[in-house]
């Protein structure tokens, strides 16, 4: 199986000789649904930068897709981002300016290649995305009347359209209650494992591990932590 | 670069209140320094065209100024008349076209006096080509008639027909009133917005009789700044010294040579003033208050990009979050400054539109009363090269003070990255 995802002895420190990130080795396999879980301070934010190409390393490689992110210049990593990811936050994920229809479809207009993906019009396409996330209905509304339930499917909409090969969620059902957070992920694998994208969910909400293929606990693999936490 | 715009332009509705109001003050400031600046052509328009057609003024010696304020502007008074000898050397001078003789020294309730014969009706012209117009009646007719500027006739309510007596010397309350020549208003003149507003015209030899009747006793003693040559009356039927001839010349050409011999002229000192050359000397020396003007508009434009630079600055943190978005869906941190700057440039844009139309309609609704009361006339004419430029510079100011916090937006997208700050 093809890697999506593959780390190489990356380091990164915001500041020189102060690493944040020190992994070894990370490898993940084209549509695996990966649950990346570790305490607050464990580098999770800093390892999404690297991985969607915000941050550049200062050692190692890591490879999407079999390109070499760390050959790319800042503008080439953008555009790759947005050619390939879908990028889920915790909250706040949507434009308050754009409805839903325009939010879901504005990955679109910043990627062509996205775009060329799409079969029919981004709006067939972004409805089709929507009923798929039980949103189908709110396509004309506004985003600040969505609940925060709401808002997160139609960020989850917006994250997959034009069928990025990744997908990195942030803590997505941080701000959901149970009943809401089980519903979004049951939706989300559905339609994550229908696309064949791989999964990549961030959360100290280990509860809901089982729902991955793979957990990932990032404390154990980043060696900078464990050393700074005196290695438990 | 569609995209950009696309997002900018749907932030703006989004935020429809704040941007209304953004550029409402910005609209506002630049119509204000429109019009400020309208107002400032038409004043220095009808100032200098408070005399037009008229080549040369002739009068005693004094200066050019004092002669130009004292007869069209009727502040001060004459130091000297002219006799009505010179006035007919120089009327029949080949130079000239067309005289208009001016006697001035009486009053009436705080209005001049100005004599004169039927010449100023049909030669004296104001802001280039106009003329006198008579609202009602006609020009006087003998010499118990008297015609009277549009001001006079508002503020003392004369009609035609209405029975006056004027007054010896210029105080408001003359104690000496010619009452043994009463006159009747034949005519009212259509507001000029010149001085000449604020007259009442007499003929000449009315000017005359009436002095005689009075045995113009009056002059001698307590009115020293109203001498009359009367010496001259025997010889010339009945007509009073002069304090101001309006002379025009077969040739404009002709002018500056006419001058040269009326200030040489032997019989009598004279002074000759070039209207338009003087009138522009004066205005220049008024122009403290044209800057004072402008300066204040100026300043309210700054003001008013201020308010729109404060509403960006204020939309930055709570878009903070709108920029990790859009980093996300591979935004190049340029492009979120650009969407800043034109967001800037669509209020300003939509600023400058609407202060145009605010200026017209301004016009429009103020030009008949600023003209009733200020006589600055302000025609409704399209936008001219330097309104417009002036309009590019406020634009382009905007957009320059734009930039800072769209550099502070810049410089949020390389630190925040893909974190969502709130």
């Amino acid at each position: 199986m093809n890697k999506s995802i593959e780390i190489q002895s990356l380091k990164f420190g915001y500041a020189r000789g102060e690493d944040v990130i020190d992994i070894e080795s990370l490898s993940v396999s084209c549509g695996e649904r990966i649950f990346l879980h570790g305490p607050s301070g464990c580098g999770k934010t800093t390892l999404l930068g690297l991985l969607s190409g915000i941050l550049a390393s200062s050692h190692g490689s890591i490879k999407i897709l079999g390109n070499d992110l760390g050959a790319m210049p800042p503008a080439e990593r953008d555009r790759f981002r947005g050619d390939h990811f879908g990028y889920v936050f915790q909250m706040f994920n949507l434009l308050p300016y754009l409805n839903v229809m325009d939010n879901i479809t504005l990955p679109l207009r910043f990627s062509q290649s996205r775009l060329s993906k799409v079969s029919g019009t981004p709006e067939s396409e972004a409805l089709v995305l929507a009923q798929a996330l039980g949103i189908g209905n709110l396509m004309k509304r506004q985003v600040m009347e969505l609940s925060v339930g709401q808002q997160q499917r139609v960020a989850a909409a917006r994250a997959l359209i034009g069928k990025p090969e990744i997908l990195i969620c942030d803590e997505p059902t941080s701000a959901l209650d149970h009943l809401h957070r089980d519903r979004f992920l049951d939706l989300l694998i559905d339609v994550v494992g229908t696309s064949k994208t791989t999964l990549i969910f961030v959360s100290h909400d280990r509860s809901v591990a089982n729902r991955f293929e793979r957990s990932v606990d990032l404390a154990a693999l980043n060696r900078e932590f464990r050393a700074s936490t005196g290695d438990d | 670069m569609r995209t950009i715009i696309h997002l900018a332009l749907r932030s703006i509705m989004n935020r429809r209140v704040t941007s209304a109001l953004t550029i409402l003050a910005i609209a506002l400031s630049m119509s204000l320094l429109l019009i400020v600046e309208r107002l400032r052509t038409g004043a220095r328009e009808g100032f200098t065209g408070v005399i037009s057609q008229t080549d040369v003024i002739a009068g005693a010696r004094s200066s050019p100024i004092q002669l130009l304020l004292n007869s069209v502007f009727q502040i001060g008074s004459a130091s000297n008349n002219v006799t009505p000898k010179t006035w007919e050397h120089f009327r029949n001078h080949p130079a000239v076209a067309w005289t208009i003789p001016v006697s001035m020294g009486d009053s009436h309730k705080g209005f001049r006096v100005v004599a004169t014969n039927e010449d100023f009706f049909a030669h004296y012209h104001y802001q280039r080509d106009h003329r006198l117009e008579f609202a009602s009646g006609k020009a006087f007719t003998d010499d118990h008639s008297v015609v009277v500027g549009a001001r006079v006739a508002r503020e003392l309510g004369y009609t035609e027909g209405t029975k006056i007596i004027l007054a010896h010397g210029l105080a408001a309350e003359s104690f000496v009133k010619h009452e043994t020549h009463p006159f009747s208003v034949s005519g009212i003149l259509k507001a000029t917005g010149t001085p000449f507003d604020r007259s009442l015209f007499i003929s000449l030899p009315a000017m005359a009789q009436m002095h005689e009747a009075q045995g113009d006793r009056a002059g001698n003693g307590e009115d020293a700044h109203h001498p009359r040559d009367h010496d001259s009356h025997d010889d010339h039927d009945h007509l009073p010294g002069l304090s101001a001839i309006f002379i025009g010349t077969k040739a404009r050409t002709d002018a500056l040579a006419l001058q040269r011999e009326i200030q040489t002229y032997e019989a009598e000192p004279m002074t000759a003033a070039l209207p338009g050359l003087t009138l522009a000397q004066l205005w220049s020396a008024l122009s403290y208050a044209e800057e004072a003007l402008r300066a204040v508009s100026m300043l309210v434009i700054v003001v008013g990009l201020l308010s729109m630079i404060v509403a960006l600055y204020n939309s930055l943190n709570e878009r903070r979050r709108e920029m990790a978005i859009l980093r996300a869906l591979g935004a190049r941190p340029w492009m979120i400054t650009a969407i800043l700057l034109v967001e800037a440039g669509l209020l300003t844009g939509i600023a400058v539109a609407t202060s145009i139309a605010l200026t017209y309609a301004a016009l429009t609704g103020a030009t008949g009363m600023i003209t009733a009361n200020f006589g600055i006339s302000l025609p409704i004419t399209s936008l001219s090269g330097e309104e417009w430029l002036r309009l590019g510079i406020m634009f382009l100011t905007g957009l320059a003070m734009a930039a800072l916090p769209a550099r502070r937006a810049y410089r949020n997208a390389l630190v925040d990255g893909l974190t969502i700050r709130i």
